[in-house]
């Protein structure tokens, strides 16, 4: 927890800070080779065309620089104190914004002249310092259900309203303040539930029969049953070796025999343990029940409650094949396509053809991934995905080492909101997850993201320089 | 600072954030290395053909003869055109199309490998540059199509055709052949100087490669263009045709079939060459009605394709005599002033050759004016019989040697394909026949006056002319003079003398002969005023019909500037068309303009003289003179 090299009060991390920087610098190369034609003749043109992206992104991260010096004239002790008021403001931004025109389908923007302002990045932040303010008190505890619930909705209420803007990538961004607060004492239950719910959910999906999924909730419930039960593992491998080969061997016409007989056995099974154990019974039996029903209606659920856009996206990601190819497929086949053709090495910078002829959407902001991909090969993309985990790894190692709960709290929040946009935006290029339109952090074109990531990082850094001024 | 409780669940958070990079990375690996699928997918690029510009090609007074015009073809995208919804209408009324030909033209079968709904394919083809600039104004508003210009040949001239030769589509012949160099829908030279210099005058192809984004347009150059290569244009050739001469040639070769060669005789430079029936090169022109008007000529019973010039074979007659004389000179059997006297045939135990009622024959060069038969199977006896009488193979073995040097039996080498070789009847060839040791002069005396097994090309009749004019030594006869810019040494076995084996000075009295024909003897209707022509004449008899007209010559008699060998077919007697057809060419050729009125009217009665569409009529000169009247007993019996 001490570093030599550090000063009494702290010192400045300046390897995280120049992680940081090292990525922005990248991100505006790539910036600069999204838009670069490759019919503009030997000559470079300026990194500084200001009638470009990669001109005004070179403003922006002047911006960030100066915001980074100014962020650090201010003490901790203000940050926290302003908290609320900063959330305060965030939300009353994250209302307003709903009353203006929208652009591509959602009202997410203030414009003030040619600039735009994004009021769920500065939310982002804002409940940042929020969350980890409060989780600081001692009174909020997890140890009393009202100080969790007002932990989760310090998080979900900005969720809620940009979600009313129709922005559903930044949406999906506040589920990372979740882990915050997992790590912060929340029921770890609660967590394994609801990922097993997203796998049922998935799982679900991607079937065109949920039948095969039943026979599966059979099969898993023996072997709990098994497992728990019976305390025998050769009995449970046994039965783990029926299990597989009969799901491998499944089809329409033995599925009832299967059915039938696994059914009998998990029968059996209930009875056997009702005696010794009848709340082993009793959760197998409401597990299986509340699966199957849950499974039964995501169908439905999908279907009824998200919009066709949102249907399609998940479709695109979940079952590729019941797309059309030159339709709902294609931007992302475009996308692996582009990053697929950098092979081992990539193309070399500035030669990146596909990303260039406008074969992948959105270039020099969403899809900036595909830039790095064609240009840089998987050496770069490895690159760059290794410096994006030794940085957040830095940042929990930072988080770790604060005295003050405030300061450690915050540090998750920065480190979470930066692993779902990476995890995000880099697993939509590539097909991992469904296309959801959020920004890669310090390599998007864009001022308000670079402003408001580097925002995050710059108070993290002051913070870390004052972790030993003893401050809760 | 208290005991925090949580503090192990870091380790969650960073195995999550672990694990999720990781498999964003393992993803990569498949996407980038692992699975090749995705690194094959080049739609984004293409690579475009730079054709280059045919070589020109010009007369040898530098006249123009071919030049490239444009054609277009229509490519269409059906998925492109589907989805624009184009006002099909105007498209129609642009191309003059009908509605059914739009959509017949569109509907292709999709569901095999050669039609794609993606891919262009060709909707139309061959459209004219005329009809097509107007409907090019309006593409842009037709997305899907694209407009393809490709160079064809467009000809200023009405002659010639079968030189030129012409080009058209390459097959999958030609494709396999050069090694893939040519795609389908490429054009080649398939005949004449177009297919033999094709190397020559097509040039080089460029490579482009181009960047197409998403909407299939072209956006820039695939990397700066380091692969590209520029077209570079075909050599322009300069022939040696002199174009206003061949057209002449073909005028007076009208409604006759036979053909007409003159050369140069110090370059063997053609002059004209005709293969009457002709046609017009330009029919053959690279355009939609090509098709029929191929069909038509290739189904013509009177085979105008079929350059006679060059691939008939047809026996000499009595030309044949001149290098006879030479040869016999050459090796002795004649001196100029052997007289061998003429009873009116030419007679060896039960065989006899006719000949005609005329003098004594005094010498070498009075044989060759009163053509005596007699005279010249005597000759051919005793080169036959020059190794003793019972051993014919070794003297005509050397009379072969002789008359291969005069290109006699084999293919010149003239610069455009097809050219027959010819033959002489060898000792192979009696021995086959008539079995070694079992065969004598006798057999093949029919030789010595150019009837028999003699099959010569009209090309090497003109040849022989040119070689007598040299006194004794040839250039492979050609057309190419030179290709502009061109440094290799394609052309440099055209500027090499062939010798014969006969001194020059033997062909002294040959040459006088000649001149006397035409002066006092059977081709005196050759005469030109003010020019000593040297000529020889020759009715070939023929077992099918009429006999053939032919005529050999050579003017002036120093330093000679052309030499010319007609041949009509079913023409009669040597003196009747081909003599003077030959006298006029010449005339033509050394004056530029037919001279008198005497010669005028001989102009007049052989353009209008048809051989072919009325078979029955007279030849146009009712009165036999006494010359044609002496060659009218030309041997009608050959060899047994």
């Amino acid at each position: 927890m001490r570093e030599k090299s550090n000063s009494e009060i702290g010192g400045f991390d300046w390897l995280t800070a120049g992680i940081t920087f090292t990525l922005i610098l990248i991100g505006w190369g790539m910036i600069f080779a999204s838009e670069y034609q490759t019919d503009s003749g030997d000559q470079l043109p300026s990194f500084f065309n200001m009638s470009k992206n990669y001109g005004k992104q070179f403003l922006f991260i002047c911006a960030a620089v100066v915001l980074t010096v100014a962020s650090q004239l201010l003490e901790i002790k203000f940050y926290r104190a302003i908290a609320p008021i900063f959330y305060g403001v965030a939300l009353v931004l994250l209302v307003a914004v709903l009353g203006t025109k929208p652009v591509n389908g959602a009202t997410s923007w203030f414009s003030i002249g040619s600039f735009r302002l994004q009021p769920s990045e500065i939310a982002k932040v804002a409940t940042c310092l929020m969350l980890a303010s409060f989780l600081s008190l001692p009174e909020n505890r997890f140890t009393n259900i009202k100080a969790k619930i007002q932990a989760l909705s310090i998080a979900l209420l900005p969720m809620g309203l940009v979600l009313l803007q129709g922005d559903a990538g930044s949406t999906f961004v506040f589920v990372a303040f979740l882990l915050v607060i997992l790590r912060a004492g929340m029921d770890l239950w609660i967590y394994i539930l609801g990922s097993l719910l997203a796998i049922l959910s998935i799982a679900a999906l991607m079937v065109d029969s949920t039948e095969g999924l039943f026979l599966l909730l059979v099969l898993i419930g023996n072997a709990a049953l098994i497992h728990l039960g019976q305390k025998d593992r050769r009995l449970l491998l046994a039965y783990a070796a029926v299990g597989f080969l009969s799901y491998n061997f499944l089809n329409e016409l033995n599925y009832w025999y299967m059915m039938a007989s696994h059914g009998v056995l998990l029968i059996g099974l209930l009875l056997f343990n009702l005696r010794k154990n009848w709340q082993l019974s009793a959760t197998t039996l409401g597990g299986i029940v509340i699966s199957g029903l849950y499974i039964s209606s995501i169908n439905y659920l999908f279907y009824k409650v998200l919009k066709d856009y949102q249907q399609e996206r998940i479709l695109v990601w979940l079952r590729p094949e019941k797309c059309d190819p030159l339709g709902a497929l294609y931007n992302v086949d475009q996308s692996k396509y582009a990053i697929g053709s950098g092979a081992l090495i990539g193309k070399g910078f500035l030669n990146g053809e596909r990303t260039k002829l406008d074969y992948v959407p959105e270039q020099s902001t969403d899809f900036i991934f595909c830039t790095i991909g064609e240009e840089w090969g998987f050496v770069g993309t490895t690159f760059v995905l290794l410096l994006f985990l030794f940085l957040l790894l830095r940042i929990i190692h930072l988080a770790e080492r604060q005295r003050s709960l405030f300061a450690k709290y915050y540090a998750y929040g920065v480190a979470c909101i930066l692993f779902f946009h990476i995890f995000v935006n880099i697993g939509m290029t590539i097909g991992v997850v469904p296309v959801i339109g959020i920004p890669l952090p310090f390599f998007s074109y864009g001022g308000s993201s670079l402003l408001s990531f580097t925002l995050l990082i710059a108070l993290l850094l002051k913070f870390d320089s004052q972790r030993l001024l003893v401050f809760r | 600072m208290q005991q925090d409780i949580y503090q192990p669940r870091q380790y969650i958070i960073q195995v999550v954030m672990v694990l999720g990079i990781v498999a964003l990375i393992g993803k990569c690996f498949q996407l980038q290395v692992w699975d090749e699928s995705y690194q094959k997918q080049h739609s984004y690029r293409q690579a475009l053909t730079l054709y280059p510009s045919r070589g020109l090609v010009y007369d040898r007074n530098g006249e123009l003869l071919i030049y490239n015009r444009a054609i277009y073809d229509l490519q269409a995208t059906y998925n492109t055109v589907k989805k624009n919804n184009i006002d099909t209408n105007e498209f129609c009324r642009l191309l003059g199309i009908d509605r059914a030909t739009f959509e017949a033209n569109m509907d292709k079968d999709f569901s095999t490998y050669r039609y794609s709904k993606r891919k262009p394919f060709e909707f139309m083809s061959k459209v004219p540059a005329d009809s097509f600039a107007k409907f090019e104004e309006h593409l842009y508003k037709f997305p899907g199509f694209e407009s393809i210009r490709k160079n064809v040949r467009g000809y200023l001239v009405h002659s010639g055709a079968h030189i030129l030769g012409y080009i058209s589509e390459v097959n999958k012949k030609d494709i396999r052949k050069s090694n893939k160099l040519y795609k389908s829908g490429d054009y080649i030279g398939k005949s004449g100087l177009e297919s033999n210099y094709e190397i020559q005058l097509r040039g080089e192809r460029g490579k482009k490669h181009v960047l197409k984004d998403k909407f299939n347009r072209i956006k820039g150059r695939y990397k700066k263009g380091d692969q590209d290569s520029p077209a570079s244009s075909g050599y322009d050739l300069i022939t040696s045709l002199d174009i206003e001469l061949q057209a002449y040639a073909e005028e007076l070769m009208q409604n006759k079939r036979g053909a007409v060669v003159a050369i140069e005789p110090s370059t063997g430079e053609i002059l004209s060459m005709v293969s009457a029936p002709y046609y017009d090169p330009s029919i053959l022109a690279v355009d939609l009605n090509r098709q029929n008007a191929f069909l038509e000529l290739s189904q013509d019973p009177s085979k105008p394709l079929f350059n006679r010039a060059l691939t008939a074979k047809y026996p000499p007659g009595s030309i044949f005599k001149t290098i006879m004389s030479a040869i016999a000179l050459q090796e002795g059997v004649l001196t100029p002033n052997r007289s061998i006297p003429c009873g009116g045939a030419y007679r060896y135990g039960s065989l006899r050759i006719g000949c005609h009622g005329h003098g004594a024959t005094s010498s070498v060069a009075n044989a060759i004016r009163v053509s005596c038969n007699n005279y010249y199977c005597q000759v051919y006896k005793e080169l036959v019989n020059l190794y003793g009488f019972n051993h014919p193979e070794k003297g005509l073995q050397r009379l072969t040697e002789h008359l291969n040097a005069f290109g006699l039996g084999k293919k010149l080498g003239v610069d455009i394909p097809g050219e027959a070789a010819g033959s002489i009847p060898s000792v192979d060839f009696y021995n086959k026949r008539y079995g070694q040791g079992r065969w004598k002069f006798s057999h093949g005396v029919s030789v010595g006056i150019g009837q028999g097994e003699l099959e010569v090309t009209p090309l090497q009749m003109a040849n022989i002319a040119a070689i007598i004019a040299n006194r004794g030594y040839y250039y492979i006869p050609h057309f190419a003079k030179e290709f502009m810019g061109e440094e290799s040494n394609i052309l440099e076995k055209y500027k090499q003398r062939n010798y014969t084996k006969v001194l020059p000075v033997h062909f002294d009295a040959v040459i006088d002969g000649m001149e006397s024909v035409v002066t006092a003897g059977t081709g005196r209707r050759a005469k030109i005023p003010g020019i000593t022509v040297c000529g020889k004449t020759g009715t070939v008899e023929n077992p099918h019909g009429k006999d053939h007209s032919t005529f050999i010559a050579f003017a002036p008699k120093e330093n000679p500037k052309i030499a010319i060998a007609v041949y009509v077919e079913n023409g009669g007697y040597g003196s009747t068309y081909a003599a003077p057809i030959s006298s006029l060419i010449i005339e033509k050729y050394l004056r530029g303009e037919i001279q008198g009125q005497q010669r005028q009217a001989l102009e007049k009665r052989m353009l209008e003289a048809d051989l072919v569409n009325i078979k029955k009529t007279t030849s146009p000169s009712t009165s036999s003179t006494e010359e044609e009247a002496l060659e009218s007993i030309e041997p009608n019996n050959s060899n047994q």
